[in-house]
């Protein structure tokens, strides 16, 4: 049996807001498979973005662990997470988070400047899923002269142009109108099949969840186990 | 590196009205403090430079015991055989000029007036260049022929004289006696320096040693040099080789030890306005900094989520800071450094400059442009753009990703 791609591990989240302290997760465990189309679905407020957050090394636990292709990243520094998403992990935004002053291409290029991937290289990646996202005749428009569906495509570009052990995106189709989003989830679908990328996503939208391969539900901090 | 720099300088560029503000703010500091800078050095040279020329010279030479009572012009005190001296010193390396001279108190009568004043015995050949020669107003320099006399022209004024007139000329010899000879006057001169034309009159050392009976005998020995700055080194040669000649020596630091701390203590209170001046343009950046730091936090989130490291996001922000400082820098030297050099060439005229500050002083200051300087004030441009930029970035790379990319 292969090792899973992250394993979370009795993981609690407590956030405090003032006096108060939020609790918004309370004891999640999960393992996902590499290639897996994950969906972790719940209601608003039920802690989904802060499970995505954790698994995408954004934040740590409060207690519990979180192992990422073996090894434990909930006592890392912050240097240290940085690195781990920049070499295996890639995120598509709520709000696409594209920016604003690079092109699409630029956008795209971005985190292979960072990881020191020559030029060559970089075109042929850059173009290759531009290509087969149907953006390439954007590649030199900035953002704002994009629609949300091209700019979600350009940030799932970003997101799997260094082909990462995992993408996270946290409601990808929340800002996008529902035929948009369904294009988007199918997009997301088609290259994890073909390309075996790991996905985890989130929503709220029954018919975004179909899509998925596995279905995880969440409730005040907790995964329901049907 | 160079992702960071695309990213800072299309950061600047988004952002135009900003970035425009901050690079005029850091451009426009510059030209005032590097123009102060570059002014006050021109007119303190300048100032030194005509204080050395019209006052101290370099180096002034004189029996022991004189500098002590100089107000007074004890004829009594004087260098013996100074021709040989002369010669002497005349041989030393880095000295350009010797000036004998005798300074002693005398009465001039015009038969209705009389005015006690300074007179002045003194090589008119060696002195072709002085500050009397080159200011003749009226009449002619001396010609070396015995029995003529330059006078100050507010003097002549005074005395209701000019060219042509016979003065009859009154002093007390060293050993008490009192002597007279005549003179004509053989021109006027207007230095522009008050105490020198309101009371100087010249005449050939001949004349004067005649007149005092003191041949053969100086009161002052004034040395000029190559450069101001050797001035110590030499002094010291001359005390040395002088040692048993019973000769005192003092350079123009020591002469006019009381102007030039006048003159630092401006130069201080300049470099409090500069660093006022910098202050002021630093907090500006500080705060433009902080304003697209808080602008783009959401931004800074997707850069850590992407992986960008604490470290990073500082260096980001310190290179779009540092950008500026460049450019501002550049234009600041450039505008500031022409300007310094049109005023190191046309002056500006200041009337009255000669009442305002009672020492002697031009009435046109010239600017000092010197490549250093320029070269001095852009990196100081770029030492502040980055120190200023250090607490914004600081801020910016403290930003928790979670926090930051629920930022709206
Ligand atoms: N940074 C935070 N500070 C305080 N409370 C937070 C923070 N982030 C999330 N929460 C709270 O934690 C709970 C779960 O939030 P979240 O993970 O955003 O849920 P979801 O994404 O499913 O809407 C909510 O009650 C929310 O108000
Ligand atoms: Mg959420």
């Amino acid at each position: 049996m292969s090792e899973a791609v992250v394993r979370v591990e009795n993981v609690t989240k407590e956030y405090t807001l003032g006096r108060t302290i939020v609790k918004a997760l309370r004891g999640v465990s999960l393992e996902i498979q590499r290639g897996e189309f994950l969906c972790v679905a719940g209601p608003s407020g039920s802690g989904k973005t802060t499970l995505l957050n954790l698994i995408g090394c954004l934040d740590k636990p409060t207690s519990g662990r979180i192992v990422l292709e073996g090894q434990d990243v909930s006592r890392l520094s912050a240097k240290e997470l940085a690195w781990v998403r920049r070499r295996r992990l890639g995120f598509v935004f709520q709000n696409f988070n594209l920016v604003p002053v690079l092109t699409a291409y630029e956008n795209v290029e971005l985190p292979l400047l960072l990881l020191g991937v020559s030029a060559a290289e970089r075109r042929r990646r850059v173009y290759e899923l531009l290509e087969s996202l149907g953006i390439s005749d954007f590649a030199y428009h900035r953002p704002d002269e994009m629609s949300g569906g091209q700019q979600q495509r350009v940030s799932i570009a970003r997101a799997l142009v260094t082909e990462p052990a995992l993408v996270l995106a946290d409601e990808p189709t929340a800002n996008l109108d529902s035929e948009t989003g369904k294009a988007i989830i199918e997009l997301m679908h088609d290259l994890n099949t073909k390309r075996g990328t790991t996905f985890v996503f989130s929503t709220h939208d029954p018919k975004v969840m179909e899509r998925a391969s596995r279905l995880v539900h969440i409730r005040d901090g907790l995964i329901d186990h049907i | 590196m160079w992702v960071f720099l695309k990213l800072a300088a299309r950061n600047l560029l988004r952002n135009k009205r900003r970035s425009a503000i901050t690079f005029v703010a850091i451009g426009l500091g510059l030209v005032l403090v590097l123009f102060f800078y570059g002014f006050i050095q021109g007119v303190d040279k300048q100032f030194t430079d005509n204080f050395i020329k019209a006052q101290t010279g370099h180096i002034q030479i004189h029996a022991q015991g004189y500098q002590e009572k100089a107000r007074l012009m004890p004829v009594d005190i004087a260098i013996k055989d100074y021709q040989s001296v002369v010669q002497k010193l005349a041989e030393l390396p880095y000295v350009k000029n010797v000036f004998p001279r005798l300074r002693f108190p005398v009465i001039v009568s015009t038969g209705s007036e009389s005015l006690g004043v300074l007179g002045l015995g003194f090589d008119p050949q060696a002195e072709r260049d002085g500050v009397i020669a080159t200011k003749i107003a009226q009449g002619e320099y001396l010609s070396g022929k015995p029995g003529y006399a330059l006078i100050g022209a507010q003097l002549a004024k005074d005395l209701k004289v000019s060219v042509g007139d016979l003065l009859t000329l009154v002093a007390t010899t060293p050993k008490g006696a009192l002597n007279s000879i005549d003179v004509e006057i053989r021109g006027v001169f207007a230095t522009g320096y008050s105490q020198i034309d309101n009371s100087v009159l010249a005449l050939a050392l001949p004349d004067a040693q005649k007149l005092l009976r003191m041949a053969g005998q100086v009161t002052e020995i004034t040395l000029m040099l190559n450069d101001a700055d050797q001035a110590e080194s030499v002094a010291q040669a001359i005390r040395t080789q002088f040692r048993n000649d019973g000769l005192e020596v003092h350079t123009w630091r020591e002469l006019g030890a009381a102007i030039f701390e006048l003159l630092e203590a401006r130069r201080q209170l300049m470099a409090l306005i500069s660093f006022v001046v910098i202050l002021i343009a630093t907090l500006g950046i500080v705060n433009t900094m902080l304003m697209s730091v808080f602008e783009r936090v959401r931004e800074i989130g997707t850069l850590m989520a992407l992986g960008m490291t604490p470290g990073e996001i500082r260096v980001l922000f310190l290179l779009e800071s540092a950008i500026l400082g460049a450019a501002g820098g550049l234009m600041g030297v450039g505008v500031g450094g022409a300007l310094l050099k049109y005023f190191s060439v046309v002056g500006i005229t200041i009337t009255q400059a000669s009442q305002f500050v009672n020492v002697p002083m031009g009435t046109t200051f010239y600017a000092e442009f010197s490549w250093g300087t320029l070269a001095m004030f852009f990196v100081l441009a770029q030492v502040v753009a980055v120190l200023a930029a250090l607490y914004p970035a600081y801020i910016a790379s403290r930003q928790e990703p979670v926090q930051a990319l629920r930022h709206v």
